[in-house]
């Protein structure tokens, strides 16, 4: 694919597609740095820990049907666990060259208005991985 | 066991778009979610079936004689019909 410059993410969220209603996005998967440190040693060693897997996206608000407020809004209010995709092309399928994450996650939170006067309305949303599989790519 | 739904709104809906009908197992929490902003709606196939039985209703005349006349069946021939 050669190097990637954002225009078409895909980005759906609880099967919705609101690719055209986010301007950004990040996928983080850190894992804990545990200290494994013992006598007679000179440095710290640390060795992984449980990793952890985190999505946040930014969007422009918008109250229609089955857009972004209509989807998050009861996500949030039920604390229901769903799925998240996100690949770098929405025009072409998930494959090798276009590989697709997807992580079943939670919402702890949800401003459904946030701007200042003459600004576009944004969110901006951190869903959390609930689920052990973590983050993972299709293909795998 | 999967369902078949249809996409009813105009964004698409786990790859499928707008329009399109496709088979899923969805949880129920994900298909009532989804059905109540109106992203899907389960498609009830009503296909028609085979009639096992060709007979006409019992109510139905037996042979045509029986609505119209044999003038009628026959119109403008004179020749006596077999």
């Amino acid at each position: 694919m050669g190097k990637l410059i954002l225009r078409d993410c895909y980005i759906a969220i609880d099967g919705s597609d609101l690719s055209n209603r986010a301007s950004a996005v990040t996928i983080e998967t850190p894992a804990d740095e545990v200290d494994v440190s013992s006598f007679g040693g000179d440095y710290h060693e640390i060795d992984r820990g449980l990793k952890d897997a985190t999505i946040t996206v930014t969007f422009f608000q918008d109250h229609d049907a089955n857009s972004v407020d209509d989807v998050l809004n009861p996500l949030n209010d039920s604390g229901d666990a769903f799925l998240i995709q996100v690949r770098p092309v929405k025009a072409s399928a998930a494959s090798a060259t276009n590989p697709e994450r997807r992580m079943v996650g939670k919402l702890y939170g949800y401003s459904p208005i946030a701007g200042s006067v003459g600004e576009a309305s944004t969110t901006d949303v951190t869903i959390r991985n609930a689920s052990e599989a973590g983050v993972w790519r299709v293909p795998s | 066991m999967a369902k078949r739904y249809i996409v009813t709104s105009n964004r698409s809906y786990r790859g499928f778009e707008p329009g399109e009908r496709f088979e899923e197992n969805l949880s129920e929490a994900e298909e009532s979610r989804a059905v109540a902003r109106g992203a899907i709606k389960v498609a009830n196939e009503t296909g028609g079936s085979v009639p096992t039985d060709n007979r006409p209703p019992a109510e139905a005349p037996a042979a045509p004689e029986e609505i119209l006349s044999e003038d009628e069946l026959f119109p403008g021939t004179d020749e006596p019909k077999e």
